[in-house]
């Protein structure tokens, strides 16, 4: 029960900070920090892969709704998180972690945490930006800008681990 | 029927992804429509009253106000400036012309500030803070101190949403401030300090840092407000046009404060153009 009551705590507090701080942070004129992915990539190791779809669902919509881009994060949400039970079985085998375990960077390690979000953030960017690009053109450009967004957003992430989550 | 059940449950996840995956596209492309924008409006209100709050939080709180009763101020002038008034020079050299063009102001501005705006996507939205209880309208041309923001597309009670000149959408007629060519600047979505010129036949005169600005043509702005300044451009050879690259006079990311413009004379306008299409 506490450790739902923490995800939804954590749900608040990054949509929030996403919404009224990042959205508005404008880094070399066009890239935004899409920190709020946390919560996606924080939920329970063994959540029930159905759930995860609809939480990565509310949650992309939730910020959706207050970025004026009605659908593209949840779209983009959603893909990511039909891919991340698959992420993590690369760096883990799932059936033999614990019960009830939460991946941060405490037991993931540095290395493959990094992975993990580089990957998990990938597949969110692509979604994310061709469809408010909604256009193939200029393939190269996009991809440009998908990949620097990824890495700066998986900084931001891993900053936000090293801070609240780096140890037990 | 329990088969097809069991069937469901057992794919759950494929079904759940195929569902919520349609709603986010339907969505995403549905709202991409300027039209159907409009469905956005039940949320314009919520989003309205938060963003305001932090807004107001952000900005100095001694310094919001002093801006707002300076573009108050600054509303009411531009008010009485003689562009602001129907140009009729036989109307005024026959009676009083100070009396009579206070008697039939054509341009009256409404204050307001940007309380959401996006830049970095390809269809970007501002919400300003005034909505009909304000007297402000759909399809009123929004400017800023400086240059021109873009067009109000969604109205209510309290604020209102603006389509501005960085989206996909938007179109602008402008001409050539020494020239006197008319073109269409369009955004490209890529850089929200650019946009391209088009339409200017290569027999016009231009060069680098020329000043681009509104033709007074369209009903949304007034004429010879600054929109741009030449960049860079080439010719293209095929249509007999430049394709100029221009950069904003306003950088939109920093946009704060700006004005409504309600023309009184637009309902007569319009009718005569509903006429003209018929």
């Amino acid at each position: 029960m506490n450790k739902i009551f923490s995800h939804i705590i954590r749900f608040v507090a990054l949509v929030l900070l996403q919404v009224l701080v990042f959205n508005k942070v404008l880094l070399f004129e066009h890239f935004n920090p899409y920190l709020y992915l946390v919560i996606l990539l924080m939920l329970p190791v063994h959540i029930k892969h159905w759930l995860l779809l609809v939480i990565g669902f509310v949650t992309g919509l939730t910020v959706d709704i207050f970025s004026c881009s009605l659908g593209i994060h949840a779209s983009a949400c959603v893909l990511a998180c039909a891919f991340r039970p698959f992420i993590i079985n690369l760096f883990h085998n799932e059936k033999e972690l614990k019960q009830g375990i939460v991946p941060e960077l405490a037991w993931f390690g540095m290395s493959s945490y990094i992975f993990y979000t580089l990957l998990f953030v990938f597949i969110h960017h692509i979604v994310f930006y061709f469809l408010s690009v909604f256009t193939f053109d200029n393939f190269f450009r996009t991809l440009f800008y998908i990949l620097v967004n990824t890495l700066i957003t998986t900084l931001f992430v891993i900053i936000y681990q090293m801070l609240f989550h780096s140890r037990k | 029927m329990q088969n097809i059940f069991r069937f469901l449950l057992k794919h759950n996840f494929i079904f759940t992804f195929i569902i919520l995956q349609t709603i986010s596209i339907w969505l995403a492309v549905s709202s991409n429509d300027y039209q159907r924008f409009e469905a956005n409006s039940y949320v314009s209100a919520v989003e309205g009253s938060i963003y305001e709050m932090t807004s107001g939080i952000s900005g100095y709180f001694k310094l919001n106000k002093q801006n707002r009763e300076l573009s108050e101020e600054n509303a009411m002038l531009r008010n009485q400036i003689p562009t602001s008034y129907r140009d009729n020079e036989a109307e005024i050299s026959l009676s009083d012309s100070s009396a009579l063009r206070i008697n039939f102001p054509v341009l009256n501005f409404v204050p307001a500030s940007v309380i959401y705006n996006s830049v970095n996507q390809r269809n970007n939205y501002f919400i300003i803070n005034k909505g009909k209880i304000d007297g402000v309208k759909e399809n009123m041309g929004v400017i800023s101190l400086t240059s021109i923001v873009g067009v109000i597309i969604n109205v209510t009670d309290h604020y209102s949403s603006v389509l501005p000149v960085i989206h996909s959408k938007a179109k602008i007629s402008v001409k050539l401030q020494h020239a006197n060519e008319f073109g269409i600047i369009k955004w490209d979505g890529v850089n929200y300090r650019k946009a391209i010129l088009e339409e200017i036949p290569v027999h016009a005169q231009i060069a680098v840092n020329d000043t681009i600005v509104t033709s007074g043509r369209s009903e949304w702005y007034p004429a010879n407000i600054p929109v741009g300044i030449v960049k860079s451009f080439t010719i293209n050879e095929g249509s007999g046009f430049y394709t100029i690259e221009i950069e904003f006079i306003d950088d939109y990311y920093k946009t704060t404060l700006v004005y409504v413009v309600e023309n009184k004379y637009q309902q007569e306008i319009d009718s005569l153009m509903h006429n003209i299409h018929e």
